[in-house]
């Protein structure tokens, strides 16, 4: 391992994310790993990585310096560079993104816990502390043939959802409601997608119901009848009840909607 | 959704597989779903009457419902694993909830530190925070609702009680429940394997210190 970079300002909810940790939900801690996937996968294919490849990953306003030679691949490039040691990167979400994400050729390295470097905020674990002044090891750097561009993930121009598991516990127009209103996103954290814009009604009495598993994706409806879309660090059980789930191709997008964008949903 | 032997399994999205139950025990169903190690299933997430199992990918769902069906069709329920000995928990009973909680069961502080000290507990699923265990077996005259305002902060290895269950909070986080006690053992350490020490199924003793 050698040092690849030093952060010289840490940014917005900065942290290093992976495929995150599975096999460890029926102990109460999530799977974590990276929040929008295909544009950590993109950037990641670009400088020769494997898609789930650790990258670090912001909210906004990450620089780092580099401290030797590297490839590397941001959010909002059109393709990936070589860039020399003592050279200063600004990592930012691309327009209309929630996460900006920087790429290493070769990955960033460090002592797993539990198998991931992934932090999850929700269980308080960080596996790399990305404050002002850290240094960021990266495994040994090797040859790799570029590709001219990074291939942007597609955009859809409606989310796909899989209707269920707890429709019994909502009016018989909220799926309607769901599909024709055009949501803002109020909030997007790693716990979650906090949407506004119509009152999906819960059925009486249902939001007091006994805590059921939850999966990334799930659109819980709290009693005030705004859904919030459950991001890659939510709680492995829940309260309110899901009216659907994000189908995994529409994932990436919903998670990595920038906070005051629109969503729009269509079922499956 | 399909319904066999008392318990029926939904889609929840296209990594999910929602199985609720009145008939089994999610602790004891989902340990024997973990043994099989299918091939597609990343983990099993445990609640009261439901448990989930989660898809590596979306095309391994279908495989992995059919063979849920099957192994269904022939699962037989054990009892709780008792083949170990409980976990003892030593307990100071020095939570501020704790005459409270003797008012609200119209008993004295000192019996019910008796009557909770007086069972064996299971850890029925692990939720809310990592391991964070719902311990089933709480004495019914301990039972109370929730806090109406949960604390912002619980410490670590608070003893709590809430609704039908004990818990102690593995890390300091906002709580609803009523704290009863306190005990230094360390529930949660991601240097350990398994990091929780209370597994679902395991039972549970809390003794006085």
């Amino acid at each position: 391992m050698t040092v690849g970079f030093r952060v010289v300002e840490a940014g917005i909810a900065t942290s290093v994310q992976d495929a995150g940790r599975p096999g460890y939900a029926h102990l109460g801690l999530g799977r974590s790993g990276i929040a929008d996937q295909a544009s950590a996968a993109s950037l990641n294919r670009s400088v020769g990585n494997a898609e789930t490849t650790p990258v670090l990953e912001t909210a906004g306003g990450l620089v780092v310096e580099c401290m030797s030679r590297s490839t590397v691949a941001a959010s909002g490039w059109t393709a990936p560079r070589v860039v020399a040691g003592g050279e200063h990167i600004r990592i930012d979400p691309a327009p209309g993104q929630q996460w900006g994400y920087l790429a290493v050729a070769s990955g960033l390295r460090g002592v797993p816990v539990l198998g991931s470097l992934s932090a999850d905020t929700m269980a308080a674990i960080t596996a790399i502390s990305v404050t002002s002044g850290a240094h960021l090891e990266i495994g040994e750097t090797r040859n790799v043939s570029l590709p001219d561009l990074i291939a942007l993930p597609p955009h859809r121009h409606a989310l796909t959802l899989i209707p269920g598991p707890h429709l019994d516990r909502f009016g018989s127009t909220a799926l309607q409601l769901l599909v024709s209103t055009r949501w803002t996103v109020e909030n997007n954290s790693r716990v979650g997608v906090r949407l506004s814009g119509g009152n999906v009604e819960v059925a009486d009495g249902s939001a007091s119901a006994a805590s059921e598993p939850m999966v990334v994706g799930a659109l819980q409806v709290p009693p005030s009848g705004s859904p919030i879309i459950l991001g890659r660090d939510h709680p492995v059980t829940g309260g309110y009840p899901v009216i659907a789930v994000v189908d995994d191709a529409s994932m990436s997008q919903a998670l990595g909607a920038a906070i005051g964008t629109t969503l729009s949903f269509r079922l499956s | 959704m399909k319904a066999i032997k008392g318990l029926d399994i939904a889609q929840m999205g296209s990594h999910g597989l929602l199985l609720r139950t009145d008939t089994y025990v999610p602790a004891v169903l989902g340990a024997t779903i973990r043994d099989l190690a299918l091939e597609g299933v990343s983990d099993v997430v445990l609640a009261e009457t439901t448990l989930l199992v989660r898809c590596d990918h979306a095309a391994a769902q279908q495989a992995v419902q059919h063979r849920l069906e099957e192994v269904i069709k022939s699962y037989d329920e054990n009892p709780l694993r008792v083949d170990r000995e409980p976990i003892e928990i030593p307990v100071r009973y020095d939570g501020e909830d704790l005459e409270f909680v003797a008012e609200a069961c119209s008993l004295s502080e000192e019996e019910v530190i008796r009557r909770h000290l007086g069972t064996t507990y299971v850890a029925a699923f692990c939720g809310f925070a990592p391991g964070f265990a719902y311990l089933s077996g709480l004495d019914s005259s301990l039972k109370l609702p929730r806090r109406d305002t949960p604390r912002t902060r619980v410490p670590a290895g608070t003893v709590a009680i809430a609704a039908t269950y004990s818990a102690v909070y593995p890390q300091e986080s906002p709580g609803g429940w009523h704290l009863i006690g306190s005990t230094s053992t360390e529930l949660w350490d991601v240097a350990r394997q398994p990091p929780a020490l209370i597994e679902p199924g395991r039972q549970v003793r809390f003794v006085r210190q």
